[in-house]
């Protein structure tokens, strides 16, 4: 028994030793890896100085051409006799014509069309802008279509609007059963006097049509003229009106 | 008299496999220490030419960049002189 566990004792022991020699490097492949790492070294210090190299090469072509584009636009905007005054007066007045037309841009289509004179203003300050020769640089004149095009949008939304207003200037008469229209529901339309007391205006423009303002017809044209109070010659149809249907 | 032998034994088997390992002709431990710091010389480097490489590619992009806002820059230049023309 004593044998048999000496002599496994001896196996292992044999078995571990040899196991931890195989593991070491001989000398030659220490050799080899030294030449290999070596030459890896060698390649790897010739790519960074090639690298090193055409970044200095690239950094100043940079820069080169940074000095080419400044140079460029320099001469630009000299072309249009510019100086640092000028180009920051001219630069004010496009601030202050951008911040008008963004003001309209934001309005409703009423205060649009209450304001509708302003939008001819705008035009005639950025058609005389456009006129100057440093209008013609290109920072400039981009600036300048992108105002145009927005006045161009106030045009097309200000269209619109009157499209609605002249619509407006007159009224079908609709089914009082469905719509309820009477002279003072028509009145009382936030399109037409957004006042149902404006009603004898409506009644007096269309006498031809209307003899009775209790009675209109469905489909009836009736001309709505233009908001403002009751003249004179209202008033007094409608004082008649109403004594007449109290007496 | 057989435990004897097998002592006997055991010795020269671990003697001969002690022989065998630590006889063998292999590197010094200075030899070992050079081919570390060259592998560790070698990985260093790998990095740095991966770094450079990515600046590189960085500053061409920046250049091919520029390049077009040069031509950008000479094209306006014709548009102003052609509006220049224009107003007068």
């Amino acid at each position: 028994m004593k044998t048999r566990i000496l002599t496994l004792f001896a196996f292992l022991l044999v078995v571990a030793t040899v196991s931890s020699a195989q593991e070491k490097l001989s000398k030659e492949d220490w050799q080899s890896q030294i030449t290999q790492y070596t030459s890896q070294r060698d390649n790897l210090k010739s790519r960074l100085a090639s690298l090193t190299k055409d970044i200095d090469g690239l950094r100043s072509t940079l820069a080169s051409l940074d000095k080419q584009i400044q140079a460029v636009r320099d001469e630009t905007l000299a072309m249009t006799g510019a100086n640092d005054a000028t180009r920051k007066d001219f630069e004010d007045r496009l601030k202050v014509l951008e911040g008008r037309i963004a003001a309209l841009l934001t309005l409703s289509d009423q205060d649009l069309y209450a304001r509708r004179l302003e939008i001819d203003s705008v035009q005639a300050i950025k058609n005389n802008l456009k006129k100057e020769r440093i209008a013609a640089a290109e920072r400039y004149y981009e600036r300048l279509q992108k105002i145009q095009s927005n006045i161009d949008n106030l045009r097309a939304t200000l269209a619109s609007v009157k499209t609605v207003a002249t619509m407006e200037e007159h009224y079908v008469v609709r089914s009082w059963s469905k719509y309820h229209d009477c002279l003072w529901n028509i009145s009382k339309k936030k399109k037409i006097y957004d006042n149902p007391f404006m009603w004898p205006k409506i009644w007096q423009a269309n006498r031809d049509q209307i003899k009775d303002p209790d009675i209109i017809r469905i489909g009836e044209h009736l001309k709505i003229p233009p908001a403002g109070g009751l003249t004179v010659a209202e008033k007094r149809a409608e004082q008649k009106y109403w004594s007449q249907k109290h007496s | 008299m057989k435990g004897l032998r097998n002592i006997t034994l055991l010795l020269l088997l671990a003697g001969s496999a002690a022989v065998y390992s630590g006889c063998s002709s292999g590197p010094s431990s200075d030899e070992l220490a050079q081919l570390d710091q060259l592998k560790s010389e070698v990985e260093s480097l790998k990095k740095e030419v991966a770094s450079k490489e990515a600046e590189k590619a960085s500053l061409e992009a920046q250049v091919k960049q520029k390049k077009d806002d040069l031509a950008t820059a000479e094209n306006n230049q014709k548009l102003t002189q052609e509006r220049l023309k224009s107003q007068q």
